[in-house]
């Protein structure tokens, strides 16, 4: 068991990534994630061991380095190597996901507060992925009225995706050429 | 917008409530695994919530925690709630995801037994198995780097 929670900031160079972190985050979410830390900054701390191993947070870490923050704020665990390496794990697989109904709903109430273009830089939806977020909660609720300016309604995709959008592949920029392409799954 | 200092403090849960808007949802066998861990080693990464309490993130943690009856370290955040909400789906939304081969050096490295794998991670003798056969070479693969190949230019890294 924990010892109580505590939040430092400390100078970024003072922690690192583990040795053992087996998470990868794909390159279209890392951006997502810089542009989040210069939009809100850190809304969860960084999690190290005492000696400054990311536990958990080490692309917020390699977000924050790249976008110029001196210090960030971490919660220092007093555990065994053994114990960081199991929360390096649960920390990452233990999440739920989205209800997809509940999000379309979420993210059409949003809309009405923020201009869509905005919206969609917030929460890194393209316009195909608005459109198709949206469109399902009027089609599956019939309530919600369109709002001017809206998406307008499309055909059903041929063929969905059998995993249902979360198997997509990874999203990846050529560091060469800068073309954003997605990666085959598997 | 003021960046966030984050503070933790420990407070009844009694004191927090559900957002109402949260879409995210866990499955009875997940949510059995944050027990188990929260049994195991605590709570290592507070609620973020608002000041009248209503839980940005976190909200399976809080109903444990109700269970439990006891406090919780929680981070408020002075933020509009139309800020909050965009936060809800974005601290979900982000997130990575385990690398086979990472994973399975990081399960070596402990030394655990089947059983401590299953308790520990939830995995099952056979999700380790199929971990296990994502990892080893086929045929005449090597541990070679996943590596990128740009369509458009051809290039790689």
């Amino acid at each position: 068991m924990v010892a109580p929670l505590k939040v430092e900031w400390v100078p970024i160079e003072s922690l690192h990534p583990s040795k053992w972190n087996p998470n990868v985050l794909p390159l279209r979410k890392y951006n997502h994630l810089k542009r989040e830390l210069v939009r809100v900054g850190f809304a969860r701390p960084i999690i190290t061991n005492l000696a400054g191993d990311i536990i958990n947070g080490e692309h917020r870490w390699r977000g924050a380095r790249e976008m110029g923050f001196a210090e960030v704020p971490v919660i220092k665990l007093d555990v065994d190597e053994i114990t960081a390496k199991t929360l390096s794990v649960n920390l990452n697989s233990i999440h739920g996901e989205m209800d997809h109904d509940k999000l379309a709903l979420l993210v059409s109430g949003l809309e009405i507060t923020f201009p869509k273009d905005q919206l969609m830089e917030i929460l890194d939806y393209t316009d195909q992925e608005m459109t198709k977020l949206l469109d399902s909660t009027e089609r599956d609720k019939g309530a919600l009225p369109r709002l001017p300016g809206g998406p307008k309604p499309q055909p059903p995709m041929a063929a969905e995706d059998p995993d249902g959008g979360e198997g997509e592949g990874e999203w990846c920029e050529c560091p060469k050429c800068g073309h954003k392409f997605q990666e085959k799954a598997g | 917008m003021d960046k966030p200092r984050l503070e933790i403090v420990y407070v009844d849960p009694a004191d927090l409530r559900p957002n109402g808007w949260n879409p995210n949802r866990m499955t009875d066998a997940m949510l059995n695994r944050l027990r188990a861990e929260i049994w195991r080693v605590g709570y290592v990464d507070p609620i973020i919530a608002l000041r009248d309490g209503r839980i940005i993130d976190g909200e399976h943690r809080w109903k444990i925690a109700l269970d439990r009856k006891e406090k919780v370290p929680v981070v408020y955040l002075d933020i509009p709630e139309e800020i909050a909400k965009t936060l809800t789906v974005n601290l979900d939304a982000i997130h990575g995801d385990h690398d086979p081969a990472l994973l399975m050096e990081l399960i070596e490295s402990i030394g655990f037994t089947e059983p401590e794998v299953e308790s520990v991670f939830g995995m099952k003798p056979r999700d380790l198995e199929d971990l296990r056969r994502a990892v080893e070479p086929v045929g005449q693969e090597t541990q070679a780097p996943k590596g990128h190949t740009c369509p458009r230019c051809n290039h790689q890294w």
